[in-house]
C-alpha cells in the first residue's frame, strides 16, 4: 500500500546538550522544510505512540539537524519514518536586512535558527535572543538576553519569534506594546503547540486563534502572523 | 452466516473496520487508500452550536499511551453540513457522523438536517460523562429519527444493565470509546480521554461481557495492530474503530 508522503531516514549522530538532545538525520531522499515547518517521525517499537514533531536547524544535503528536544531513547542507527514537511512556515521579506530571533518557549531559539542558516552568508545581520544560548551558535549571530527585546525593534525589519500557546501577554511586555498587534515590523511567530497528527485528526489540541477565528496549528501554523493572534482566548 | 457477518449487516457495514471519532476530522485525509476499506467514516464531534476548544487543551504521553483533552472543538452543525455534505455524499463508505449534547432539546435540531443528506449511514450520539442512565435514555429517544442511532459511550462508563434498556430505548448499537482519566502535569492534576494499547485489555474485558446481549457492540479503544482488532472481532464485537493509530501508520 502507498504511503503517504513518507521518507525513510537513519539517525546518524547524537548531539547531547543539557537543555535538549537534538540529532543529525540521514535521509534516503531531500527533504527542503521551510524554517518553521515540521516534520513528523515515528519509529517501528512502541515507546512513542503518538509521532514526535521534528524541527530543523539547518539542512545539509541529504541530512537534517534536527533541533532539540529528541526523545532521549533515540540512538544513533535507530530508523526513522518522517511524514512532512508538514504546515506554514516563515516567510522572511526579500528585503530583510536585520533579521530578530526570539524564543519564549526555552528552546534556545534553536527552532528558528534555520531562518539564520539559510541568511548566514549574506548581508543579513542576525541577532538571537533567548533564555541562554545554543551550542555552536554561529559567531554571525549576536546572543542577545529575550528582556533585551524592546531595544532591538528599532533595529530588525524582520521579527520570527517562538512562543508557547497563552504566553502572548509575556511577548508583548518584553517588547514594552500595549499589544502584539503593535510590532513596528513585519513579524511572524511560530507557535508552540502539540503537534501529533499532521492535520489528519483536526482533534482541536493545537488550536490557535487567528483573526478572531479558530485555527490548527499543525495544519494552519505552526508559524501565523504575529499581529493576527489573538492574545485572549 | 456466522454472527459476524450478521452483525455488519445489521450495522450495513461491508468491514468491521474503522475510524473513532476525533482522529481523521470530518473527511478522510486526500489520497486516503484505506478508507476504500473502511466499514464506514465516522466524522470528529459535531455539536448544535460551534464549540470552543477546552482552556486547558492539552497533550501528556505516559507509558502505554497518552492522555488527550481537546474540548471537542468544532464549527457547529450547520457550518460542518456546509462545508461537507458534499463530500460526505461522494465517500465510497457510509459516514457516521458523531454528535453531541448535553440536553434532549438539541438533538432534534442537531440531527434533522441531517437526514435529508446522502450517504449518511448511522448518527453515533456521544454521551457525556457522569450522566444517569434515565438522561441517557431521554438522549436516545431525543436523537431516534429516520438514521440508525449508535450510542458512544466511555469503556469506563458502560454498565452491563444498562445494554438492554439502551436497546429497547432505540438504539442500533454501542460503540465503546475511550476512557477517562487524569494525570499530574506541570503540578496540577489534568483530566481527558485515554488512549494507547494500555486501553486494550478493558476494551477486551468489556467487549466479552456485553457480548452475550442481541445488541452490535462496537470497540473504539486500544486497538493498535492488526491482531487486536481481530481478537476484539472473534471476542464478539461487530466492528472496530481505531483512534492513535492511525496517526502513526500513515497508509490512511
Amino acid at each position: 500500500m502507498k504511503t503517504m508522503n513518507e521518507t525513510r531516514a537513519r539517525i546518524s549522530e547524537i548531539f547531547y546538550n543539557p537543555n535538549g538532545t537534538g540529532m543529525r538525520l540521514a535521509c534516503e531522499s531531500p527533504l527542503h522544510p521551510l524554517p518553521g515547518q515540521y516534520l513528523l517521525a515515528r519509529t517501528a517499537g512502541m515507546q512513542q505512540i503518538i509521532p514526535i514533531p521534528l524541527f530543523c536547524r539547518a539542512v545539509e544535503g541529504m541530512d537534517l539537524i534536527v533541533a532539540p528536544p529528541v526523545p532521549t531513547d533515540w540512538l544513533p542507527g535507530t530508523e526513522i519514518s518522517l511524514r512532512g514537511p508538514l504546515g506554514n512556515g516563515f516567510h522572511p521579506p526579500a528585503t530583510m536586512r536585520h533579521l530578530v530571533l526570539a524564543d519564549l518557549s526555552g528552546n534556545q531559539g534553536q527552532r528558528l535558527l534555520q531562518l539564520a542558516s539559510d541568511v548566514v552568508e549574506t548581508t543579513v545581520e542576525t541577532a538571537l535572543l533567548s533564555d541562554s544560548a545554543p551550542d555552536e551558535l554561529p559567531i554571525e549571530i549576536e546572543f542577545l538576553p529575550i528582556k533585551a527585546l524592546n531595544e532591538v525593534l528599532a533595529w530588525a525589519d524582520y521579527l520570527a519569534v517562538e512562543v508557547p500557546l497563552g504566553q502572548l501577554g509575556v511577548l508583548r511586555d518584553l517588547a514594552g506594546l500595549q499589544s502584539i498587534r503593535e510590532f513596528p515590523m513585519q513579524s511572524e511567530a511560530l507557535v508552540d503547540a502539540p503537534l501529533i497528527c499532521g492535520g489528519i485528526g483536526a482533534c482541536g489540541v493545537c488550536s490557535v486563534k487567528v483573526s478572531g477565528r479558530w485555527q490548527l496549528a499543525c495544519k494552519d501554523g505552526p508559524v501565523f502572523r504575529l499581529n493576527q493572534l489573538s492574545e485572549e482566548e | 452466516m456466522n454472527r459476524q457477518s450478521a452483525l455488519l449487516d445489521r450495522l450495513e457495514l461491508s468491514s468491521p473496520w474503522m475510524n473513532a471519532t476525533g482522529f481523521l476530522g470530518y473527511f478522510p485525509p486526500p489520497r486516503s487508500n484505506w478508507v476504500r476499506s473502511m466499514g464506514a467514516f465516522v466524522t470528529n464531534p459535531v455539536s448544535l452550536l460551534p464549540r470552543k476548544p477546552a482552556f486547558h487543551r492539552l497533550v501528556q504521553p505516559f507509558p502505554g499511551g497518552f492522555l488527550l483533552h481537546t474540548g471537542f472543538p468544532n464549527p457547529g452543525i450547520h457550518n460542518v453540513i456546509q462545508q461537507y455534505a458534499e463530500k460526505w455524499a461522494k465517500i465510497p463508505v457510509p459516514v457516521w457522523v458523531n454528535v453531541l449534547a448535553q440536553t434532549p432539546d438539541e438533538l432534534p435540531q442537531l440531527i434533522e438536517p441531517l437526514e435529508d443528506l446522502e450517504n449518511i449511514g448511522s448518527i453515533e450520539l456521544g454521551i457525556p460523562p457522569g450522566i444517569t442512565l434515565k438522561l441517557i435514555l431521554e438522549l436516545i429517544r431525543a436523537a431516534s429519527g429516520e438514521i440508525p442511532l449508535m450510542v458512544c459511550l466511555g469503556v469506563d462508563q458502560i454498565q452491563i444493565e444498562w445494554i438492554k434498556p439502551i436497546h429497547e430505548a432505540g438504539a442500533s448499537g454501542v460503540v465503546l470509546s475511550a476512557p477517562k482519566g487524569m494525570l499530574k502535569v506541570d503540578n496540577h492534576i489534568a483530566g481527558g480521554r485515554l488512549y494507547g494499547p494500555t486501553v486494550f485489555p478493558q476494551m477486551l474485558k468489556t467487549v466479552c461481557r456485553l457480548a452475550q446481549f442481541d445488541l452490535p457492540v462496537i470497540a473504539g479503544g486500544g486497538i493498535f495492530s492488526e491482531a487486536d482488532g481481530e481478537t476484539l472481532l472473534e471476542a464478539g464485537a461487530a466492528a472496530v474503530q481505531l483512534d492513535a493509530v492511525l496517526w502513526r501508520n500513515w497508509e490512511v
